[in-house]
């Protein structure tokens, strides 16, 4: 039986090479204590449980669609602007369940009708995102690619469930790809990915999307709501992205201890400490942004990316690895050496 | 076998290691579920050791997992 993606698939084909990053975050803070108001739990528990201060959350006029137009923006202006061919959005809310969002993000771009379309990974999404990003640029089917993360995972909550609604935030990121050598900076290494549909039922959400018909959304408690267990959920976690992120340090020919900075999916600070640990990976070398934005879901590496470069933890010639893990179950991870890239910081 | 447990429980798991006495509550110490999750992984993977978290978070207290363990080591 094969097991995962097969490092070395890029073949003869030209190399991904990241030029741009950009990410955006919806306006609306929703604080520990915002959240203690409706639910029996207390600021205490939110915070030893997942590490979590603060999160984003979309508002009734913000859209995944407009997350992904936002970020997309920027980091095209990160790239220096120019001509994208294609255009790849990984969500799990999307803002219908037909048709896709990424040719509405394409167009309000002004990207013209360049190929656009969703990819669906959960937490993973932004690395399967990147893979086939990197795909389409080894084919030969595009020069540059445009490769977005974008998520409303607030829209799939049960507000009144604990054990989920105080993780999840909501945040686009998105990075420019651009053919290239495999030896220059920003080149993306081999992209492990892997999935175990035999645990799908983990992380879920039984019923209808975020706006599907009003009838498929029975009240609160039911299968519209996105379900996680979260123990066994903490257990594969931990071991996936641990052994994902050693593969993937092991196809570029480092050493654990030569990694500069370390990326994993920020799905709950105690996961991605755990993660570090059995990697042996220091923790001022862990990026973290969990305690101010939560859990975006899918787009939670790309903004993790852009805000610790815009910030300068991430700086030129830092060797990365970064890893992320989600619903299906899937997993991925890959490296690049940063380079040399001007971020548009936050705006507020 | 108590001073093993009490090792990972600090150096791994980040509890305060004044909290860490055999006679204290699994709660006082802070093991809740997800830390019940990790020790159940790192004494597999380190001790070779099979304890379930579903087993773990049946303990009352950090003196009935070092009898666990030790039952375990030597079955």
């Amino acid at each position: 039986m094969r097991h995962e993606s097969r490092p070395g698939a890029r073949g003869g084909g030209a190399a991904a090479v990241l030029c741009g990053a950009g990410y955006w975050l919806p306006p609306l803070i929703v604080t520990n204590a915002d959240l203690c108001a409706r639910l029996d739990t207390s600021e205490e528990w939110i915070t030893s449980r997942t590490g979590i201060s603060t999160r984003r959350r979309v508002t009734a006029d913000i859209t995944t669609a407009d997350l992904a137009a936002e970020a997309a923006e920027r980091a095209l202006k990160s790239a220096g602007g120019g001509e994208v061919h294609a255009l790849i959005l990984g969500t799990t809310t999307p803002d219908r369940r037909c048709p896709a969002t990424a040719p509405e993000v394409a167009s309000r771009l002004g990207l013209g009708c360049i190929p656009a379309f969703d990819v669906s990974a959960v937490c993973t999404g932004f690395l399967y995102a990147l893979a086939t990003g990197a795909g389409f640029l080894a084919a030969g089917l595009a020069e540059r690619v445009m490769v977005v993360a974008a998520e409303s995972f607030s829209t799939l909550l049960d507000p009144d469930d604990r054990s989920t609604a105080p993780i999840f935030g909501d945040g686009a990121g998105a990075v420019v790809l651009r053919q290239g050598s495999p030896d220059e900076r920003g080149a993306v290494g081999d992209i492990i990915l892997g999935s175990d549909g035999t645990r799908s039922e983990l992380i879920r959400v039984g019923a209808a999307g975020p706006r599907g018909p009003l009838e498929n959304r029975p009240g609160p408690g039911t299968a519209q709501y996105f379900q996680m267990a979260g123990r066994e959920v903490f257990r594969h976690a931990v071991e996936r992205m641990s052994a994902a992120a050693a593969a993937a340090a092991e196809s570029a020919g480092w050493r654990l201890d030569e990694v500069d900075r370390f990326y994993a999916h920020q799905a709950n600070a105690r996961i991605t400490s755990a993660v570090a640990n059995e990697l042996g990976i220091p923790a001022e070398r862990l990026a973290e942004n969990i305690q101010e934005v939560g859990n975006t879901a899918g787009a939670s590496i790309p903004i993790l990316l852009a805000q610790t470069a815009a910030s300068g933890f991430l700086a030129a010639d830092h060797r990365v690895l970064i890893t992320a893990f989600g619903g299906g179950l899937t997993w991925g991870a890959t490296t690049l050496t940063w380079p040399e890239v001007e971020i548009v910081a936050e705006q507020r | 076998m108590y001073e093993i447990l009490s090792g990972i429980l600090v150096d791994d798991l980040d509890l305060n290691a004044s909290d860490v006495r055999p006679d204290a509550s699994c709660e006082d110490a802070g093991l809740d579920s997800l830390a019940m999750v990790e020790l159940s992984m790192i004494l597999a993977k380190r001790l070779n050791m099979q304890i379930s978290d579903d087993e773990l978070l049946a303990t009352k207290r950090v003196a009935d997992i070092v009898r666990m363990m030790e039952a375990r080591a030597n079955p």
